[in-house]
């Protein structure tokens, strides 16, 4: 979960995402990493400052994966951060948890939006087109599901949560979905 | 966050493929060459310094004024001498009065350190609306320290 809220924010949070404050990394925080990015087809435009990558999109990193058909990069012109990220049909995200515990995040569409404002950092990925993600602990939908980066929540509209009931105290269960709203 | 800055650095890379066309009248030669290689340097006062190499195991003319590249090699350059981006095209068809660089061919975009990488198959690279296409197979790889945020 922690490399979603790397990767993407939401732009689109609504009233749900709550601004969140984030201090400046301290250089002992900094680890090397590899991210990979596989498609059919790249187009940079340096006019627009976009860079487009279409077809089979496939995002590979150490803490989540990230397949596409579409993402779109837009570059900041002042500075090196990327503040706009937009992944686009059949969107599935593979990320783990500070457990280990993995989850699948589904969409039509992905809005990553990140943004300083003063001393705050708002940070936030946004799932439409259907948005589900699927957990351990069960399944979230609705017709829009934001990620708050900084703060780890993670609001819906419309909200539909269905809750794995593990009777055995074993995450293998078969035991039926307890459904809550 | 790692993707971030890591599409700046793609930013920059192409941003070097696409200046390679600023010095185009010197780096090519006239008529055919084997392992020719052109320099530019930066404006004054870094006159001394190389801004970029362009280099190529062969340069034939073709037909309308474009050329047919060999194994070409662009290296882009910092004031300071340091190497910031290399461009590798096993082949390619350059029309240098458009601005036009196409292949079907392979093609490699890396930062001067490495930890950026772009490769393809087949491009197209269009100076006047400063756009590069890669066509088939595109591969990037980024390697860049990510932090981990901290809630205040």
């Amino acid at each position: 979960m922690k490399k979603i809220f790397l990767l993407w924010s939401v732009i689109f949070a609504v009233a749900l995402a709550v601004p969140a404050q984030v201090s400046p990394p301290d250089k002992k925080s900094l680890t090397r990493k590899t991210t990979t990015i596989e498609s059919d087809r790249a187009e940079f435009d340096l006019n627009t400052r976009r860079a487009v990558y279409l077809g089979h999109v496939k995002v590979d990193d150490p803490e989540m994966k990230l397949q596409c058909e579409q993402l779109t990069v837009d570059l900041p012109a002042d500075g090196d951060r990327v503040n706009h990220i937009v992944a686009e049909v059949n969107v599935i995200i593979d990320f783990s948890d500070s457990h280990g515990q993995t989850a699948r995040a589904t969409g039509s569409r992905a809005v990553y939006h990140y943004a300083v404002t003063g001393a705050v950092t708002n940070e936030s990925v946004t799932l439409t087109g259907n948005p589900k993600v699927d957990s351990p602990q069960g399944t979230l939908t609705g017709d829009e599901i934001a990620w708050d980066r900084a703060t780890g929540h993670m609001t819906a509209t419309n909200q539909k949560m269905i809750f794995k009931q593990n009777l055995n105290g074993n995450a293998d269960t078969n035991a039926s979905a307890v459904k809550l709203f | 966050m790692p993707a971030a800055g890591k599409y700046f650095s793609a930013l920059a890379v192409v941003s070097f493929f696409l200046a390679a066309s600023g010095v185009r009248s010197q780096s090519l030669p006239l008529g055919y060459a084997t392992n020719f290689s052109s320099v530019a340097y930066f404006e004054p006062p870094n006159e001394q310094q190389v801004k970029m190499k362009l280099s190529g195991a062969e340069a034939s003319p073709l037909p309308g004024t474009l050329f047919d590249l060999k194994k070409m090699r662009v290296e882009k350059f910092a004031s300071d001498g340091k190497l910031e981006a290399v461009v590798e095209a096993p082949r390619c068809t350059y029309a240098p009065l458009d601005g036009v660089a196409n292949s079907a061919g392979h093609l490699e975009l890396k930062s001067g350190d490495g930890k950026f990488r772009v490769e393809g198959d087949g491009f197209l690279w269009q100076q006047n609306e400063s756009s590069l296409v890669i066509s088939n197979h595109v591969r990037t790889v980024i390697e860049l320290p990510s932090a981990k945020p901290k809630k205040s």
